[in-house]
């Protein structure tokens, strides 16, 4: 890891005022929409006001968008792969720049929502919840981020938001196609064809949310039961192929000082 | 352990960096777009230990993609290079080269002295120098102190190319390489270039050098060497004297002196292989060589002409330039 690249990641983030605006709504809506709302409600006086841990993912998007491809648009990462750093030395800085200051962030936010928890009522003050909670996002924080990375490793700029929301987009109309499909199949009495294709859209749902929110739900897996090991593989599995795939892209890519 | 290459203990028992071996280019060729544009076609060259070397040649003749395949940026279809031995892209291969881009880009948002301390610390040099040494750096290229916690944003374009320039030089580099150091620069910036590329030399780096300022090459560089259309089409030994036509303007002072330029015409005619013009004051000349350039000075003090000035009109290497194009042109 190195930590030139990372603190210049961080830096770079904070040089940029719209990212900062828009880590500041991050942070301050979902206090605003749950936390406080639910306050007065009779709910709120017994339980912890924290919002889904799945949140942690927006602050990660916020800081993974274009990690790696402005540094290809802007042509610097030619002069930085050009000092003796490997290029997975490089991503990895990167990964971990993204993941920690997501993190970062997402406890925050947490601890915040906890605090207006604790004032609302005192009781809640050593509830794990908040524990269980933190600790799931920087999970998920680390496991999208790890996705993010390549994507953004993929294509120069901010055209990895691009393809994320082409990603949303494929699937959304896959599922459509696919409802209409076994709708008409129901009709027409083709049931176990239909089936398929629903079944199908559900797989490609489950791989979609596994990638992008990678979430490990801790109660769960402290409990014991085995089958929370798989999110926590799936969770491993991604970030080793994800990192390596981005690894594999900028070796093969030329950045070149010519004209284009 | 690559790293503890870079040193061999010699017989006093002393660890002593590696002798250079320098660069070899041998037969690269590089396409673009999928092998319809060629920007290098079979081009080999070697860079000397301790040399300065100038590249010139026109736009589009491929020294940018050169440079940017000896970096490691660009692959090369086919054809290798060895920088000390080791290919492009090795880690002990970046740490021996420093490098200035011909397009100059930056983090906007870093100031000059956030963009060299990153660069130091990227090159792996230690923390406790840090500040020093960019500091030393940034003073190297003469940019004002004043501008070193300014945001990049904010800089002129030769502001830029003498950041860029010190950056090249963080890591205390064997090899360098620049694209265009003095472009954008003012005069004072062209000179502060040169100057810091003579210093360098005497330091022992090896310098490979594109430049379309021919004066510079030739004030700098050893040798220089001729690319055109992506291949080399020349080489020339700077050092070595050759005996060749030149070209002079010779002034006096008309006023100090009687004689006229019916007088001046007289005396050099025979030393001289043509007189293209003679004015009240002035006169362009050419002769064989130096050594008729000696007896033609001679004959004018001799004659008693108040010689104020004589200067080559054109240098050795412009001639070359001119002289390869008119070669193209008749060929
Ligand atoms: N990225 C690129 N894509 C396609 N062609 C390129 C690219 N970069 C350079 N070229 C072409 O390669 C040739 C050499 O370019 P370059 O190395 O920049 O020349 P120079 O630096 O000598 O002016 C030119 O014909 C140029 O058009
Ligand atoms: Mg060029």
């Amino acid at each position: 890891m190195n930590r030139a690249v990372c603190i210049t990641t961080w830096r770079e983030f904070k040089a940029n005022k719209v990212r900062v605006i828009l880590l500041t709504l991050l942070f301050l809506g979902p206090i605003v929409m749950f936390t406080l709302q639910r306050c007065g409600s009779p709910e709120g006086l017994n339980r912890d006001l924290l919002s889904h841990p799945l949140m942690a993912s927006f602050f990660t998007l916020l800081w993974a968008s274009g990690v790696i491809g402005r540094e290809v648009q802007n042509g610097t990462i030619a002069l930085v792969l050009a000092r003796p750093i490997t290029i997975a030395n490089y991503v990895i800085s990167k990964w971990f720049a993204v993941g920690f200051a997501a993190s970062l962030c997402a406890l925050e936010a947490v601890f915040c929502e906890h605090i207006i928890s604790a004032v609302n009522c005192p009781s809640l003050l050593w509830a794990p919840e908040v524990l269980a909670n933190g600790f799931e996002r920087v999970i998920l924080c680390f496991g999208t981020a790890a996705f993010l990375v390549l994507l953004s490793s993929l294509v120069s700029g901010l055209k990895d938001l691009a393809l994320l929301a082409g990603f949303g987009f494929v699937f959304v109309l896959y599922n459509a196609f696919a409802h209409t499909v076994y709708a008409m199949a129901v009709s027409t009495a083709h049931i176990l064809d239909s089936n398929f294709a629903l079944q199908c859209g559900r797989m490609i749902e489950n791989l979609f949310v596994a990638i992008l929110f990678p979430y490990v739900p801790l109660s769960v897996f402290l409990s014991g039961n085995l089958f929370a090991y798989g999110p926590v593989i799936s969770l491993l599995t991604l970030i080793t192929c994800c990192l390596s795939f981005s690894i594999w892209v900028l070796t093969h890519r030329e950045f070149s000082y010519a004209a284009d | 352990m690559r790293v503890l290459d870079e040193v061999t203990i010699n017989a006093n028992g002393v660890l002593e960096p590696l002798p250079s071996k320098g660069i070899v280019v041998s037969g690269i060729t590089k396409t673009y777009k999928g092998g319809k544009v060629k920007a290098l076609n079979n081009l080999s060259l070697e860079v000397l230990p301790g040399e300065a070397l100038g590249l010139v040649g026109p736009n589009g003749a491929g020294k940018t993609t050169l440079l940017s395949c000896l970096m490691g940026f660009l692959r090369t279809d086919s054809g290798s290079i060895l920088i000390d031995g080791e290919a492009p892209d090795a880690l002990l291969t970046r740490r021996i080269l420093g490098y200035l881009p011909e397009r100059l880009t930056f983090d906007r948002w870093m100031t000059g002295r956030d963009y060299m301390q990153f660069h130091h610390e990227l090159a792996g040099m230690p923390e406790s120098t840090r500040k020093a040494d960019c500091e030393a750096l940034l003073t190297k290229v003469e940019l004002p102190p004043s501008s070193w916690s300014v945001a990049v944003k904010k800089y002129s374009r030769g502001m830029l190319q003498r950041l860029g320039f010190a950056q090249a030089l963080v890591g205390n580099p064997r090899y360098l390489l620049l694209d265009e150091p003095a472009s954008g620069m003012d005069p004072t910036g062209v000179m502060v270039v040169r100057q810091l590329l003579k210093t360098l030399k005497e330091d022992g780096l090896t310098i490979l050098l594109n430049s379309h300022q021919l004066d510079q090459i030739e004030k700098v560089c050893d040798r220089v060497i001729f690319i055109k259309d992506g291949t080399v089409s020349r080489v020339e030994d700077l050092n070595e004297k050759i005996e060749q036509e030149e070209h002079l303007v010779i002034r006096w002072l008309a006023s100090a002196t009687s004689l006229s330029r019916e007088d001046f015409g007289r005396v050099a005619q025979k030393e001289c292989l043509a007189i293209t013009e003679i004015n009240s004051d002035f006169a362009r000349v050419s002769t064989a060589g130096s050594a008729a350039t000696v007896n033609l000075i001679k004959a004018l003090v001799t004659a008693n002409f108040p010689i104020s000035e004589v200067r080559p009109e054109d240098t050795r290497l412009e001639r070359l330039f001119i002289n390869s194009n008119k070669e193209e042109l008749t060929a």
